[in-house]
């Protein structure tokens, strides 16, 4: 049962509880995968443990030692409804230098997908962190959709009255390491809060149902303290969207963690069994950093294409009477 | 890839590593992975190191009461806490920036760094004003806390600028 907890807030609500079931006929999405910049050179051990360098191994799991990995945002179009998970970050001039490549303003980047900036109606983050939820500002009109437990799991960290480095958005020149307030920015953090001050934000507690088709599960501690997973209806079936619970498909399909932060392995590893429940195994799992993508090495985003800057895309699958957004 | 550009590469990465070997300042911040193509940042003097050292420590500071501060306005508009309360709360995060700015204001940055200097300081002044104006309470609107909200997110945007520059691969991939 959904309730709405009104909170005295006319503005936003907080929704607690299971999502409900409903008679109404679950909606057929198109998906699209955009991305929307590229850590360049990143050591493979240090997103994905298992699969660390070893040197002169000749073992095809350990002798890659960088690896690129994509900022994947997950573009969705069910029905009327504009939906986006995750949203990237917002780079400008000076701070596309910082190891990263192919970056573009996801309002660019969705446009060439036909789909205006303007028209996003929701915009749901699997977590916090601001190569996820970077790009708030660009999106006026879309309502917000973040977990409680991820704002009350940085407010416990930022006022833990222990030692400084668990309360530390930052704790050296380089940046902070997997700490509990490691990733969100005060930039980032701002905007979330923008979004609920002026009531374009729904907290949600636990899982809910979006619109007939399109539903959140809550995926705690699987990355962060409230991450969460969007299952999507579509005409290939159901997909999983993971955000960083997700970062790599090669690790969903066998069964390791990935780009651990402030993740509790065995949530995560739960977070995966929850996709193989809904979409039937891992291959609809998708992933945000995996970097395979748009490869046919992980099919669901072979359909690719490289769009502005170098940022490719994928059209994963169409609703019935949806033209195909691919350049031809 | 072209012969060629592998080559250009292989010189510039020589040529990269060479600089690092001469260079008898103290180390840079730490450096973020190159794209391939794209031109190194070129290398902080020591002058502009010493000020990047000193402003971290401020910045370390303003950084975390600027994530709180926007956590008390969250509280807020979650219902946990009441209006009074927040500004209670958000007394102490204005001293912070006051007295980050005053920290500031003393450091001595090479010629060099005075326009990013000049926006620092400006930023956590900015945070101080958006602290004071989330404490008004006499106001039933939330007008104050927008423009509040404004002014912080402006001098959000300022911090990543100058962070890009001071200490280049503060954020992680996360």
């Amino acid at each position: 049962m959904k309730k709405k907890l009104a909170l005295g807030l006319a503005a936003f609500g907080m929704v607690a509880g299971l999502g409900a079931t409903t008679a109404q006929a679950q909606t057929v999405c198109s998906a699209w995968l955009v991305e929307n910049s590229r850590f360049m050179g990143v050591p493979f051990g240090m997103f994905h443990p298992d699969r660390s360098f070893v040197q002169g191994s000749t073992n095809a799991r350990n002798n890659v030692n960088t690896v690129d990995l994509p900022v994947n945002v997950g573009v969705l179009k069910c029905g009327k409804e504009i939906i986006l998970y995750d949203n990237g970050w917002n780079a400008t001039d000076y701070h596309k230098m910082t190891g990263t490549g192919h970056w573009s303003p996801l309002s660019k980047q969705i446009a060439q997908i036909g789909i205006d900036a303007k028209d996003v109606t929701k915009i749901i983050i699997g977590h916090g962190h601001w190569d996820h939820a970077g790009s708030l500002d660009e999106f006026p009109n879309a309502v917000l959709y973040v977990q409680k437990e991820e704002l009350k799991g940085i407010e416990w960290a930022l006022n833990y009255p222990g030692h400084e480095r668990i309360r530390a958005v930052n704790t050296s020149p380089g940046g902070c390491s997997r700490t509990p307030a490691c990733g969100y920015t005060p930039k980032t953090v701002d905007q979330i809060y923008g979004k609920v001050l002026r009531g374009m934000a729904v907290i949600v507690d636990g899982d809910m149902e979006v619109i007939p088709g399109v539903k959140i599960h809550a995926a705690h501690r699987a990355h962060t303290a409230g991450s969460q997973l969007l299952e999507v209806n579509t005409a290939i079936g159901k997909l999983m969207f993971g955000s960083d619970a997700y970062s790599s498909w090669e690790a969903i399909r066998d069964w390791e963690v990935a780009n651990v932060q402030q993740t509790d392995s065995v949530q995560q590893f739960l977070a995966y069994e929850k996709c193989y429940k809904v979409t039937g195994g891992y291959q609809n799992c998708v992933a945000a950093h995996e970097p395979l993508s748009y490869s046919d090495k992980y099919p669901l985003t072979k359909n690719s294409w490289v769009g502005i800057n170098g940022g490719r895309l994928a059209e994963i699958t169409l609703a019935p009477g949806e033209t195909s957004r691919k350049p031809k | 890839m072209g012969i060629g550009v592998l080559a250009a590469a292989l010189a510039a990465t020589a040529l990269f590593a060479g600089l690092r070997e001469v260079r008898k300042a103290p180390a840079p911040a730490a450096a973020a992975p190159m794209e391939m193509g794209q031109a190194e940042r070129p290398a902080l003097t020591a002058d502009q190191e010493r000020y990047a050292h000193a402003l971290w420590k401020v910045h370390d500071q303003v950084r975390t009461a600027a994530v709180r501060m926007s956590f008390l306005g969250l509280s807020y508009k979650m219902g946990d806490i009441k209006k009074a309360e927040l500004a209670t709360r958000v007394e102490p995060i204005s001293r912070e920036f006051k007295a980050a700015a005053a920290e500031v204001a003393k450091l001595a940055p090479p010629q060099s760094f005075e326009a990013l200097h000049a926006e620092y300081l400006s930023a956590v002044r900015d945070y101080e004003q958006a602290s004071v104006d989330m404490r008004v309470t006499r106001s039933d609107s939330d007008d104050h806390l927008i423009a509040a909200q404004t002014l912080s997110e402006r001098a959000a945007t300022t911090l990543l600028k100058v962070g890009e520059t001071l200490w280049p691969g503060e954020h992680k991939p996360n």
